[in-house]
């Protein structure tokens, strides 16, 4: 079950992504800055929080988070 | 008919307030069933109170000749908070039905919701802070009932925050009210000392960085039902104080990247966390951040985005606290290393769980989409694009957040098998109707603008528009795709230190100090007291023999380095020494009165003599 989700929101993902930028470059009135601009927040947003999460777990000890 | 309307007739004269502290006060009389049919009509009075409330309505109450409390103040902006309040707190009230069992619990919940509404429907500081405290204190039960030492050394640190806060209001309202002679709960325009105290009450509530910490380090200790209660009122009333007390004031800016950088803290302080209920927590300070942005640009599309953001994070969150108590209810476990697999075993709860999860990300569709899109949208149409850049980046660790937590809770192989089942009923129903608000909100919007604070303002916004929907499609797309095709983001089970580390590392400093250099001076100057009164006794029973002694060990002291003489000094000394331990001639009680009686006729003569 894990495998299939993480595939199928892999795809739908994929797809998803595909076709809001087809559907930005058909519909007018769109305000990005240029096409992709939110896709690409998207990818450097997710870079910017895995390098945060690296940079704080150099401020980490051992132990049980709920006690 | 006439009966009902004229009940709802003085229905809507009564401060909300009084509806749950009235019926806290009456809880004990009740046991078993009846106690869970009178929570829940408490529950339903109240939520009856709120709606049938009019705006401009007004109870005041004259206690001094200059001061009056106005304990019901009614406009759009306390209107839409007690509507809130109330509906998520008969949501709150029957969720806990089942989960506490304790009395004192269910009063301290009552008393919590009570003085969160007395606060909100405030017309003066007065009133606002009365209820600020009781909220406060009554919120400390809701820890404390989870009876481990963690909860009570956390619900002791709590208190601590908010009593210092609460110091810092009262200050704050005092100096506003001898500056400015008014006590109403309005705009402070005058930066200044009662400023920044007020702004600084309001932010330990509003959990402003870098005095946020006692709420990731509370929440997720207090009990099951508590910390649902718990992550909608305290921050919210912040919040509206907020609004209220600084909408566009000259540090708006300042609040508005205040809220930015919440926003950001939270959630990254969120991804590290492996407690759900932690991770939860963090992500109230970021949301929270939202909602301090939208209050702190000051437009009214700032201010609308704000509320209604409040409005909606208190379903999606209240329902996340749901989900994840009902998950803990049923496992006992409440890490996500320790979690995964309920999806077959509770499908209730991960279909409501996945609902609050695309809420609070922002998924079209779904409330959290509305109000987010107001804040962005209010904080480009200010230039503040840096504030814009910001909140979008939130947006996208929140999502990781959430599908951080939905995956490895409910679809991840567990560890080992968990046993559990389903929730119960009475944990299910609030569940199911705050999920099916969030999608109702998200789905038909204009049911939120119509509460607004600016209604014809949010009326022009559209949150369906092409760009806000495509945009929200590739920034949540391509964040889902990045968590599962790198996997960056898997659950650890390590402690990542939080601002409180510095607090907790300077209390224990202050501790040392205290115990140690603080203590010996102290002692040093006890020691030199007991000399000096020493000496003033000796000097009392023999003042001739106390001076020789005083003048020969000053001369031993000085002279004794270069000059011989000092013995003969050294010599004296010893002699009065041995000689003052022998019986000195005490005068009889009665000459002593005598003399003082002489010394205050001496005293009444000179004072008549200058006075006559």
């Amino acid at each position: 079950m894990t495998n299939s989700v993480r595939n199928a929101v892999i795809a739908v993902s994929i797809g998803g992504i595909c076709v809001a930028l087809a559907l930005s470059l058909i519909l007018p009135n769109h305000n990005e800055p240029f096409l992709g601009f939110h896709a690409i927040i998207g990818a450097v947003g997710v870079l910017f929080f895995a390098f945060a999460m690296r940079i704080l777990s150099l401020a980490q000890r051992e132990g049980r988070q709920d006690e | 008919m006439n009966e009902i309307a004229g009940f709802l007739g003085i229905l809507q004269s009564i401060p909300p307030a009084f509806v749950y502290i009235l019926g806290a006060a009456l809880l004990p009389l009740f046991k078993g069933r009846a106690r869970k049919a009178y929570l829940v009509a408490i529950g339903v009075l109240g939520l009856a109170n709120a709606f049938t409330l009019k705006p401009q309505t007004s109870w005041v109450l004259q206690i001094l000749p200059e001061i009056k409390l106005t304990l019901l103040h009614a406009d759009a902006l306390s209107l839409i908070m007690g509507y809130i309040f109330t509906l998520i707190g008969l949501f709150a009230i029957i969720y806990s039905l089942d989960a506490v069992k304790e009395t004192g619990h269910h009063i301290c919940a009552l008393l919590y919701i009570g003085s969160s509404l007395g606060a909100v429907f405030a017309g003066d500081f007065i009133t606002l802070y009365i209820f600020w405290e009781i909220m406060a204190v009554s919120s400390l039960g809701l820890i404390w009932y989870e009876g481990s030492k963690r909860a009570r050394d956390a619900g002791m640190r709590y208190i601590l925050f908010h009593l210092f806060g609460g110091c810092a209001l009262l200050a704050g309202i005092i100096i506003h009210f001898l500056t400015t002679g008014s006590l109403t709960a309005g705009p402070i325009e005058e930066m200044g000392l009662a400023y920044f105290l007020i702004l600084l009450g309001i932010g330990v509530n509003t959990a402003f960085i870098p005095l946020h910490t006692w709420l990731p380090d509370a929440y997720p200790k207090a009990t099951i039902a508590g910390s649902v209660f718990l992550s909608v009122y305290t921050t919210k009333t912040g919040v509206y104080a907020l609004a209220r007390t600084f909408p566009a004031a000259e540090a708006g800016g300042a609040v508005a990247y205040m809220g930015a950088v919440m926003a950001i803290y939270g959630v990254v302080f969120a991804l590290l966390q492996n407690d759900v209920r932690k991770l939860l927590s963090y992500h109230i300070v970021s949301q929270v951040g939202y909602m301090v942005a939208g209050v702190g640009i000051g437009t009214m599309m700032g201010i609308n985005g704000g509320i209604a953001h409040v409005f909606n994070h208190i379903l999606y969150k209240a329902l996340l606290f749901m989900c994840m108590g009902a998950v803990i209810y049923e496992t006992g476990r409440m890490n996500l290393t320790e979690l995964g697999g309920l999806a077959r075993k509770m499908p209730v709860t991960t279909l409501t769980c996945i609902v609050a999860a695309f809420s609070i990300s922002g998924v079209i569709g779904f409330n959290g989409y509305v109000s987010k899109g107001m804040i962005i949208h209010a904080a480009e149409e200010s230039h503040l694009h840096l504030i814009a850049l910001a909140l979008m980046l939130a947006s996208v660790g929140t999502f990781l957040s959430f599908l951080k937590l939905t995956y490895f809770t409910f679809f991840a192989a567990p560890s080992e098998e968990i046993q559990a089942k389903e929730a119960p009923i009475t944990m299910l129903i609030p569940m199911v109707a705050t999920a099916a608000l969030c999608v109702a909100i998200g789905v038909y919007p204009q049911m939120l603008y119509r509460i607004l604070p600016y209604p014809e303002e949010a009326f022009h916004y559209n949150a369906y528009s092409a760009g806000h929907t495509l945009g929200t499609a590739e920034l949540l797309l391509m964040t889902a795709f990045m968590f599962f095709a790198f996997g960056f983001f898997k659950p650890h089970e390590r402690i990542t230190y939080d601002i409180d580390h510095i607090y907790r590392r300077a209390g224990r400093a202050f501790l040392h100090f205290c115990e140690g250099p603080l203590m010996d001076f102290a002692k040093s100057v006890e020691s030199g007291v007991m000399k000096i009164s020493d000496a003033l006794i000796s000097f009392s029973r023999n003042p001739t023999a106390t001076t020789r002694m005083f003048v020969d060990a000053a001369a031993i002291a000085v002279l004794r380095p270069f000059n011989p003489a000092y013995k003969k000094y050294e010599a004296d000394l010893n002699e009065l020494r041995r000689r003052y331990h022998e019986p000195v001639e005490n005068i009889v009680i009665g000459t002593g009165v005598l003399l003082v009686l002489i010394f205050f006729a001496l005293l009444l003569a000179i004072y008549l003599a200058y006075t006559a």
